[in-house]
């Protein structure tokens, strides 16, 4: 390879995951109304910003995205700013690789339109559009092939499909995996803003599950519920035989006050009950949200998902509602669900109490319950080897003695 | 809550093999229920003599701290107690690069603070022997507790360690300890916090920090006895010293200044904070080396805009009875539990036995029920100028401390971050109602001052008139649990 076919390749390459991370942050870049900042990593010269604005209003046009302003420094950035800033790493992997890029003609085989075309199809790809029973849209992604056994993937409320791209990816290859957005907190046309909030219960969130199956004219799957995700197929599969198998990786239940929560399980109950009590009151908790330092908590490779249902009021206050049913609403009646079930946790999760796991493996009938040793709460969005193996034994087993007469 | 479902709830308390005896007072007129138990003496040591250190009057102006499960120590901040557990316990930050310790050890702590780094000695050394070198009243008399309380055998010494036996003028940073010194430039000190708090986790930056540091840097001047530590090995008959620690805020040279040539073979190791000033920490390395010892610095990331950085050496020769230190327990000192540990599983005890019970708001230890007064613990540093802003009081120090119950004491400055604005919101509303305080007002004027007026304002005018004993409507009589 030449010195200029290299820097043509360093080019492609910074410039196609400049453009998997917006993709990956597109539904933090659409919530926001105001035109959000964006700041190079360390280490980039301050006169190479128009260069890289440049770059990004191409990326950012191509993608059908709101642009962003780049700043050369991250001080005056504000929290959805700084996750923004941290996934994109604009002028990471060499700036001069990427600013080549920007320049037309050079080092850029397929064309900034076709590196964003070609980061916009693959894993997860585009969104399906499918209507909940009350008519609520939901914003769903299917990958595997159809003929495979489905498995129904329910994500913790108000995250992007970006946090469980990697499950999407360990298990599309065996099995067809469909999954969805929360209700009410995603953009779901080109429009701003998400559509109005209709029912934000427990129950409702529980049929928007059997709503995605029908999307997909999928009859029957296995629900995978992680974190809070755990509460929905929880409640699905107490409901519906449709639902033929649960796992449930560290979910976060309310048990009533036999089972202890964590802190941060009860700072967090007390944060959604107080947005939702009304826009005002979330608008008063979005400011504290906006602080920098609410990242300190937030891993940073993954800190553009977690604070997206923070990211502006009345997303929070809408999260209030959504989440703080799944919170608050008790779990026990639902224990009655005889279909198998995978319970994992550990007792490193200090974000949703492993007790909560253990409790509702107890009282399942059909339940196996897998303690992990290692593993904090956002491990489980990981998809690690362990994690995977232990989803596709199980998986194998319940697929090949449900799926006979599917 | 009546006294038969009080009653019901010791006797299950006491079910618990950490409890010999216990009683739960109930709450009334705002304050909250709180369960008193005696610790047992076998399975709670830890907890049983921290009792009767307190009964003793031994605690004066320090207050009980809990950086981890099963630890429990006498401290001056908080904050400076969970900074000194990170960097010792957690950070291991003097056993690095072959300084390690044989069963038995001998060791002087020069530069004690509240004796957190002669914890850390005794669970890493069976039988060390320590002796505890530290000139601020306060901090001496926590190590002194806190030798006590972990029945560590150590001999605390109230004066400074240099290269004579003197007096010296000193200063005393109360709210940051660590800094004190005999040397400190207060200009110069808050300079080096400043550049350590920008690079710091959670770094600071702008009005804040200028308050975090001035807060943090207000200065008391003292003067001190100083010794030499050829003179503490003659007086205390140390015929080695396994290992010297070293962390006295720039007069670290003063110290290698007093050990005579005689005393210098019988030193196998030294761990030293060096500020590198004027070529010191060059000037450390070349004595160390010239007295035979192998010899490795580093300086902390987070310390990288400071001049601190951290010299190791020891003899090669000495180490080869050395307590491997992966073997150490990471946190415990194998005492039985500390409060917070007994506190989790009391709770979990109670809920389950009654799902529906109110659980204490508060769980005290003493070493007999004859202590159990009628009167709230609520510590005496908590301004009880109404009841509105006692329940203020009372959930800050639940968040911060007692000690950063202060009208000046910053929220944001003392470390809260989003969710703990949201527990104390959570708490205030449950206390004293919904619009008690709205989240902007943590977010515009986050002193502690500051929020008790607003939580005055906002009382109905029944509530404005009364100073204490009288309760307002919207105030909730059940007792903060901490829970939803």
């Amino acid at each position: 390879m030449t010195k200029s076919e290299g820097a043509a390749r360093a080019a492609n390459d910074a410039l196609h995951r400049l453009a998997t991370a917006l993709v990956d942050s597109a539904s933090l870049v659409r919530a926001v109304p105001e035109r959000l900042r964006v700041a190079p990593v360390e280490g980039v010269p301050p006169g190479s910003v128009p260069t890289l604005q440049g770059l990004l209003n191409r990326l950012t046009d191509a993608l059908r995205l709101p642009r962003l302003d780049v700043v050369p420094e991250p001080a005056p950035l504000w929290s959805v700013e700084l996750a923004l800033s941290r996934r994109l790493m604009l002028g990471s992997g060499g700036y001069g690789a990427v600013a080549g890029s920007a320049r037309p003609g050079r080092a850029e085989p397929e064309g900034v339109e076709g590196i964003a075309w070609s980061a916009s199809t693959a894993l997860p790809g585009r969104p399906f559009m499918v209507p909940s029973y009350d008519g609520s849209p939901l914003r769903c992604w299917t990958a595997g092939r159809e003929d495979r056994p489905a498995v129904a993937l329910v994500t913790a409320c108000g995250m992007p499909v970006g946090l469980v791209k990697r499950w999407m990816t360990a298990l599309s290859g065996s099995y067809r995996v469909v999954t969805w957005e929360s209700r009410g907190l995603f953009a779901t046309g080109t429009g701003p803003g998400p559509a109005a909030l209709g029912d934000h219960s427990l129950a409702a969130q529980a049929r928007d599950l059997l709503a995605v199956l029908d999307g997909f004219g999928i009859r029957r799957a296995h629900a995978m519920g992680l974190c809070g995700g755990a509460a929905i197929a929880l409640a699905a599969a107490s409901g519906s035989a449709r639902v033929v198998s649960m796992s449930l990786w560290h979910g976060d239940y309310e048990l009533g006050r036999a089972v202890p929560k964590t802190d941060h399980q009860r700072d967090v109950e007390s944060l959604l009950a107080m947005a939702s009590r009304n826009l005002k009151q979330a608008a008063g908790l979005h400011r504290l949200m906006r602080r920098p330092q609410a990242l300190n908590g937030m891993r940073p490779d993954i800190a553009h998902h977690l604070i997206h249902p923070y990211a502006t009021p009345d997303l929070l206050h809408r999260y209030g509602l959504l989440n703080g049913a799944i919170m608050s609403t008790d779990c026990r009646p639902f224990l009655t669900a005889g279909q198998p079930t995978l319970v994992v946790s550990s007792p490193k999760d200090t974000t949703a109490h492993p007790a909560g796991s253990a409790y509702v493996a107890r009282r399942l009938k059909r339940a196996d319950l897998r303690m992990l040793p290692e593993g904090d709460h956002l491990s489980a969005f990981d998809a690690g080897p362990e994690l995977v193996r232990l989803a596709e034994e199980f998986l194998h087993d319940v697929t090949a003695s449900h799926w006979k007469d599917t | 809550m009546d006294s038969d479902r009080t009653r019901v709830m010791a006797r299950l308390l006491c079910t618990h093999p950490a409890v010999t005896e216990a009683t739960v007072t109930a709450g009334a007129d705002g304050r909250e229920s709180v369960a008193w138990l005696v610790p047992d003496r076998s399975h709670a040591p830890l907890l049983h003599r921290a009792a009767a250190l307190e009964a003793a009057g031994r605690l004066g102006m320090l207050g009980w701290h809990e950086p981890a499960d099963g630890l429990r120590v006498a401290g001056v901040n908080r904050g400076e107690t969970d900074f000194l557990y990170r960097e010792i316990f957690t950070e291991n930050a003097y056993f690095k690069h072959g300084i390690t310790l044989p069963p038995g050890a001998v060791v002087v702590d020069a530069g004690a603070n509240i004796g957190m780094f002669t914890l850390d000695v005794a669970r890493r050394s069976p039988g060390a022997r320590v002796i505890a070198v530290e000139p601020v009243e306060e901090l001496a008399e926590a190590a002194t507790v806190n030798a006590e309380l972990h029945g560590v055998d150590a001999t605390v010494l109230r004066c400074g360690l240099g290269r004579a036996e003197s007096e010296i003028r000193f200063t005393y940073y109360p709210h940051n300890s660590v800094m004190s010194g005999g040397f400190a430039q207060v200009d110069e000190d808050s300079d080096v916090l400043r550049r350590h708090l920008l690079t710091g986790e959670g770094a600071e930056e702008g009005a804040q920090l200028d308050r975090l540091v001035t807060d943090r840097m207000t200065a008391v001047r003292r003067r001190v006895p100083t010794t030499t530590l050829t003179r503490v090995a003659a007086d205390h008959g140390l015929t080695r010293i396994d290992l010297l620690k070293i962390d006295v805020e720039k007069a670290e040279m003063d110290v290698l200044e007093g050990i005579d040539a005689a005393l210098w073979p019988r030193i196998d190791r030294i761990v030293m904070e060096v500020h590198d000033i004027d070529d010191r920490l060059a000037a450390v390395l070349g004595t160390l080396s010239a007295q035979g010892f192998s010899v490795t610095h580093e300086q902390d990331p987070r310390l990288a805009l400071t001049p601190c950085h951290h010299v190791y050496a020891h003899r090669p020769e000495a180490t080869a009875h050395d307590t491997c230190p992966s073997r150490v327990a990471a946190t415990s000192v194998g005492h039985g539990p500390n409060l917070r540990t007994l506190e989790r599983e009391l709770r979990e005890l109670l809920t389950r036995a009654d799902p529906s019970a109110e659980v204490p708001g508060r769980f005290v230890v003493v070493p007999g029920l004859d202590e159990v007064t009628v009167q709230s613990p609520a510590p005496d540093a908590v301004p009880r100028a109404t009841c509105r802003t006692a329940h203020l009081a009372e959930i800050w120090a639940g968040i911060f401390g007692p000690e950063a119950v202060r009208p000046d004491a910053d929220f944001f400055d003392l470390g809260g971050d989003s969710l703990a604005a949201v527990r104390l919101l959570a708490h205030v509303e449950r206390r004293l109602g919904e619009d008690a305080l709205t989240p902007d007002l943590i977010f515009t004027d986050s002193t502690f001052g500051a929020l008790a007026a607003a939580i005055e304002a906002s009382a109905p005018p029944r509530a404005s008139a009364a100073t204490g004993a009288q309760r307002t409507g919207s105030e909730d009589p059940t007792p903060d649990r901490g829970e939803p």
